[in-house]
Parts: structure tokens; C-alpha cells; sequence
């Protein structure tokens, strides 16, 4: 049984304008002790997911149909639908989130180590000194130097990366079977990046947990993912094993982003490569298939009229694409992108 | 290890909100003033019949020790042993008929807040002058009414009157206000829609009028009374500030990152909301003490106030319009006004200044 396993989770947003669905029907499951990139640009739903596993998802978001079913100790438990009260002891207890602005995710009025210790003592009946002797612990667990003096910090004291630290030492405070990790690099420049990500693998080894990266960033999925999942416009578009993935991406979305990477230029004078295009707005996703307005192999009039569904076509390689495997030469540019 | 540079300055001592605001607020020469000058008001206040008055601080009677000065604070508080023995307010004289043994420590100033001295009621001392012959004098210092009251003494007790009045109404106010901001803010939806409608209701009555209505209605009305229908329609401004706050940080990441370690929307809204939502209703709560004290001289004024013998700044003024020459009924308890509520919106300034979030970034 997987550790954490979601079928078919639709969130959608009730706004004045209409229904957005902002998660239409994924799909996912990670194994204990395996980290799952979650990747895609911006606005296709990835934070949703996240969020909708927490039951955080904020009015006027509601997860509509679906199952979050979280293997504890040998039980399935769905979390949809789950009373609040339930709900707040797993999070943090057995899954912890770490967030992607370490500036505004601590609360400034207070220490560092009072909130670390607050983390510990939601889920555990123990006395203040050993709430703040586990707090100190943890800071330490996260590489945290001098982590004595720091304990006694405000947010404000300490460098974007240090906050970082502490935000997964907040998540880590009950040992969490599953981190959640929402593009948690993003903000951080790129040493302290490298740092942080160091810093979750060497975690996942040691508490034996297992990670959901959430991120748009392909080269740290390259280097920290067991398997990855592609999400574009609401929906899980290729999912597969990192090495398979990025050896043969039989999704053309995967495809474009991979041929973006900067690193994947031959030579450094070389324009980047670009997905023509943009995200469609989740209250206006075309029909057929959702990326063919921007792919490059697009085939009348399959593709602007019927939903592909989720195939596996090779072993634990799952794509969402009529064509995949045959995409056929690619277009020059896809007709409606040159619209824009 | 992770950011060496960092570790080689040595860091300034770690210092909360407050701290910082705190440490902002003292160079700010006149809201310290203020402040200092709102220290002595209370401490006057707290300690008014220690101050003036007539019956002793402390007495050894029949061998036994009382505080007859708490009566000042409460009719109830009186020693009944002194009604019994038919004192009649007057202690001096008592004490040494009655109980040739026993001893008393006396308030620094023998005048009464509520009634003239009477002649040779302390050894020595002529009765209180009256009208407009009670001109401020060594024994009267800032003189005495109509009938005769020390105005010294109804000032020292006025400022009790004048403090509570502000405290206590601010504070239902705040407690009032604070609630209904944060639970519409945090929780929204119809409650929200409630709680918003409710505030708007209540910031169309006029407090003056509504007072004046109770007034008329109520048989006793008390400074209490005054207090309650102060605090209960001055609160719709702290509620909205309130409101808008706990709007803009029930979204804040570190507000997520708290429900997502497992915190319930208690703990959210007390200890991670409230704490950084507080000071900009520090402003209007401090303001409103200053509304709150000029409402009741107001009213005590205009003679709707605490029903006489009452020791209000307000029923002062009240007590010269009848004889505009007495000045110095005039000119005290209105400095006294004056300087009070100059004191509170100075030190509301002060606090908008220490907490202004823009001026905080400005330092860093």
C-alpha cells in the first residue's frame, strides 16, 4: 500500500465569474521513503494539490470529488471529507509542509524557538523545557549553526536560508511520515538552494519519509526525485520514473520542458528553446486535449476534440496524449500560439 | 557553518515587537512626557484619599487598626464600628472623645471632595469660605465652590473619576470591538455579513444622545452606568480596524504554516493573529480614552453627570457658570481637562509612530 494515494482529485474554486477548477481529476500515489516531484509552471494546479491534501484549501476552494487516502499505520484513512478536528492531527502530526516564502511563513512576533516548541506541543503532551529541549533538537537536525542562540531569535534576525531551516524544522517537529515541500527552493538564491536540498535528502534518508516536491524547477527534480509527475492545466500529463522521464518524455508538454532548460542549449549564444504560448486560464481550457493549442504535434481532429485519458504505455510510464510514442514531425509552430 | 559571514558580527540582543516599539517610543520626548504625565494621574488617582480628604488613612481605634479612607472608594468600604459610635464623618474630633488612646495617620491635605470643612473641625482650622469669597489660598489651594468645597480635593478625587471613566469604557470598548473584528475578519462568510451589520447599526447611535435617553430613563444614574453606554458604543471602530486586520493576515503564510503543524483556529486567531494585529488598535483605544474622558467632563458640564456631591472636573465647570467670577473653577479643572486629554492623544501619537510598520522598515 502506498503511503499516500490520491484517485481522481477535483478542487475547484467558486468565484463570481464561474466555477474554476483548478484540480480536474488527478491522480497520484507515493511509496514510503520515496520522494515524487510534482512539476509545472505556474497556475496548473500544483499548490492546489498540496494544499487539498492538508485540507487547506481556502474558501471559496472545495474539494469536490475525489479520494487523499493516507496508509496510517497499516489503515487507510481518506482525508477528504475528514472532520477538521481529525484533520489537525495529521497535519504536522503525520504530514508537515514546508512553504515557498521563508520570509512571511514564520510569524514575526515571536521566537524562533517558541514556534518550533509549538509545533512540538500541538501533537504531543509534553512540558515546556521538553518542548524547548526538542525544539533545540530539531534546530540542530536542520544544520541550524549555534543553534542555542538562535532559538532565543526573531524571524527577522535570521537570513532567508536559516528561516527556511527552521520552516522544515517546524514540519519535522512530530516526524512526519510525508513533507510536504511547496517549491520550497524558489525563494532562496542558489547556494542556499543547493543547501536546502542537501539538507531534505539527507532528511528523507535518516527519518526514513517520504517527500512531495512541488516545484518548476526540472534540474532539482533531476537531482532529488524518485519518480515525477507532470501536471498541465489541472491534470497529471506524464508520470513516470525520474531516469525514464528525462531519458524518453513521451509527453510533448514534457517534452517543450525539457527542451527549455537553459543547459540544454548547445551552446551558451544559443536563444532559449520555449514552449510557444500560455497556461490557458482554468475557466477557459479548450476542449479536446489542453495543450494543443501550444503542441507543436498537434492532429486534427483528435486532438481539439477528444480528452485523452491517462495511458500507461510503457511499465509505470503514464501519459495523457492520443499520439504519444508516434507524435509524428512536429508542426513549425502550432496554429493558435501564433495567434498570440 | 551555512553563512559564515553572518556569524562573525556578533548579533544585537534579540528584541520582540514590542521592544522594538518600545525602544522607539522613548525618543520621543513629548509622548514620554505625556506618558510620565499620565503615570502621575493614575498614581494621583489611585491614591486621591490619601491625598485629600477627611477621615484617616490608617487609625489605631479601641485597639484595633482601620482604613476609613476606603470609604472614599466605596460608601460600603466604611468600618461600621465608626457608624455605630455616631462619628458622623467626623473623625478628628471623635477619635480623641471616644478613644483617648488612639491614633491616626491623616491624608495630606484636610479638605473633603464632597462637603465644606466646618469651622474648628480640624484643630485650628476656619470653615471653608464660600462663593466668590473662596479665592485659591494657602489652606484652599485652588480655592472652593459655591458652597464651600475645597476645589483642591475635588480635583485630586476628580481624577479618579476621570481615569475610570476612561480605562474602564475603553476598556469594554476594546474588549468588545476586539472580538467582533477578529471573529468577523477570521471566520468571514455570514458571520461576517453579521457581525459587520451589527457594527454599522451601532456607529449610526450617537453615544451623547443615547446617554442622555438612559439618563432620563435610569432612576440612579451612576458613573458606571455613563461607562457601560460608553464602552458599548465606542467600540465600532476598534472592530473594524480589527476586522481589516485579521483579513489581511488570516491569509498570511506563517498563518498557513501554522495550520499546516496542526493548530486549531483558536490558538490561530489568539496567539498568531491577535499578537500582530494589536497595535494598530493601540492607536484608537488610547484616543478613545481621551473621547471618552472630555465625554463625561461633557456631560457632567452640561449637569447629565454623576448626581451631585460628585467630584467630577466636568461638575466643576458646571459649578462656576453660575458665578463667572470665581475663575478658579474655571481655570483648574480646565487645565486639568485640557492637559489629560492632551496627554492621551500625545501618547497615542507617540504609539502610531513607535508601531507605524513603514517607519519600522525604514530603521532596518
Amino acid at each position: 500500500m502506498p503511503l499516500l494515494e490520491i484517485r481522481n482529485l477535483v478542487t475547484a474554486f467558486h468565484t463570481p465569474a464561474g466555477r474554476v477548477p483548478a484540480v480536474d481529476g488527478v491522480s497520484l500515489s507515493i511509496e514510503r521513503g520515496t520522494t515524487l516531484g510534482l512539476v509545472g509552471e505556474s497556475g496548473c494546479g500544483k499548490s492546489v494539490t498540496a494544499m487539498s491534501v492538508l485540507g487547506l484549501v481556502a474558501s471559496p476552494g472545495r474539494i469536490e470529488a475525489g479520494q487523499i487516502l493516507l496508509d496510517r499505520d497499516g489503515r487507510s484513512i481518506d482525508l477528504v471529507g475528514l472532520p477538521e478536528r481529525q484533520l489537525r492531527t495529521i497535519r504536522g502530526g503525520r504530514i508537515g509542509m514546508i512553504f515557498q516564502e521563508p520570509m512571511t511563513s514564520l510569524n514575526p512576533v515571536f521566537t524562533v524557538g517558541n514556534q518550533v516548541a509549538e509545533a512540538v506541543r500541538l501533537h504531543q503532551k509534553v512540558s515546556r523545557q521538553a518542548a524547548r529541549a526538542r525544539a533545540l533538537e530539531l534546530l540542530r537536525l536542520v544544520r541550524i549553526a549555534d543553534p542555542e542562540r538562535r532559538l532565543d531569535e526573531y524571524p527577522h534576525q535570521l537570513s532567508g536560508g536559516m528561516r527556511q531551516r527552521v520552516v522544515i524544522a517546524m514540519a519535522l517537529a512530530c516526524e512526519p511520515d510525508l513533507l510536504i515541500a511547496d517549491e520550497p527552493t524558489t525563494a532562496l538564491d542558489v547556494t542556499i538552494q543547493a543547501q536546502v536540498l542537501e539538507l531534505l535528502a539527507d532528511l528523507r534518508q535518516r527519518l526514513g519519509m517520504a517527500i512531495l516536491l512541488i516545484t518548476h524547477d526540472l534540474g532539482v527534480v533531476a537531482e532529488t526525485c524518485d519518480e515525477v509527475a507532470v501536471m498541465y492545466a489541472g491534470r497529471i500529463v506524464e508520470r513516470a520514473a525520474a531516469a525514464a522521464l528525462f531519458a524518453r518524455p513521451l509527453h510533448p508538454y514534457t517534452i517543450g520542458l525539457l527542451a527549455a532548460r537553459p543547459e540544454h542549449r548547445r551552446a551558451a549564444a544559443d536563444p532559449l528553446a520555449a514552449i510557444p504560448g500560455m497556461v490557458p486560464q482554468p475557466r477557459d481550457f479548450p476542449a479536446g486535449c489542453r495543450f494543443h493549442p501550444r503542441c507543436p504535434f498537434v492532429r486534427e481532429p483528435r486532438c481539439t476534440a477528444e480528452l485523452p485519458s491517462l495511458r500507461e504505455l510503457e511499465p509505470g510510464h503514464l501519459v495523457r496524449c492520443h499520439y504519444a510514442g508516434d507524435l509524428g514531425d512536429p508542426a513549425t509552430v502550432p496554429a493558435e500560439a501564433r495567434a498570440e | 557553518m551555512s553563512e559564515p559571514a553572518r556569524e562573525s558580527i556578533p548579533p544585537p540582543r534579540p528584541r520582540g515587537f514590542w521592544a522594538e516599539a518600545w525602544n522607539r517610543y522613548r525618543r520621543m520626548p513629548l509622548a514620554m512626557a505625556a506618558l510620565i504625565f499620565i503615570g502621575f494621574l493614575a498614581a494621583v488617582a489611585l491614591f486621591a484619599p490619601a491625598i485629600a480628604g477627611t477621615k484617616p488613612v490608617i487609625c489605631k481605634y479601641k485597639g484595633r487598626l482601620y482604613l476609613p479612607c476606603l470609604a472614599y472608594y466605596n460608601r460600603g468600604w466604611e468600618p461600621v464600628v465608626f457608624a455605630r459610635d455616631k462619628f458622623r464623618g467626623e473623625y478628628p474630633a471623635n477619635l480623641e472623645a471616644k478613644d483617648p488612646e488612639s491614633w491616626a495617620i491623616w491624608p495630606l491635605v484636610f479638605q473633603d471632595p464632597y462637603r465644606a470643612v466646618r469651622r474648628d473641625e480640624w484643630p485650628g482650622l476656619p470653615a471653608n469660605p464660600a462663593r466668590d469669597q473662596g479665592h485659591p489660598s494657602s489652606r484652599n489651594l485652588f480655592g472652593t465652590t459655591q458652597t464651600g468645597v475645597d476645589v483642591f480635593a475635588k480635583m485630586i478625587h476628580g481624577t479618579t473619576v476621570a481615569l475610570l471613566v476612561g480605562f474602564v469604557s475603553m476598556g469594554i470598548a476594546a474588549t468588545i470591538g476586539i472580538t467582533v473584528g477578529a471573529l468577523a475578519g477570521y471566520f468571514g462568510g455570514w458571520l461576517d455579513v453579521v457581525f459587520s451589520r451589527i457594527t454599522e447599526v451601532v456607529m449610526c447611535i450617537p453615544p451623547l444622545v443615547l446617554i442622555l435617553a438612559l439618563l432620563a430613563i435610569v432612576e440612579k444614574p451612576t458613573i458606571w452606568k455613563m461607562m457601560a453606554v460608553l464602552g458599548l458604543t465606542g467600540w465600532t471602530g476598534i472592530s473594524r480596524l480589527m476586522r481589516a486586520e485579521f483579513l489581511r493576515l488570516k491569509s498570511a503564510e506563517f498563518v498557513t504554516a501554522a495550520r499546516s503543524v496542526g493548530a486549531g483556529p483558536g490558538r490561530i486567531i489568539l496567539r498568531h493573529v491577535l499578537p500582530n494585529a494589536l497595535a494598530p488598535v493601540m492607536v484608537p483605544i488610547t484616543f478613545g480614552i481621551a473621547a471618552a474622558i472630555l465625554t463625561e467632563s461633557g456631560l457632567s458640564f452640561l449637569g447629565f453627570g454623576q448626581p451631585p456631591p460628585s467630584a467630577s472636573w466636568g461638575s466643576l465647570l458646571n459649578d462656576a457658570r453660575s458665578n463667572l467670577k470665581m475663575w478658579w473653577l474655571v481655570a483648574f479643572p480646565g487645565a486639568a481637562i485640557f492637559l489629560t486629554v492632551l496627554a492621551f492623544n500625545l501618547v497615542g501619537e507617540g504609539l502610531q509612530q513607535a508601531t507605524d510598520p513603514r517607519l519600522r522598515e525604514a530603521r532596518k
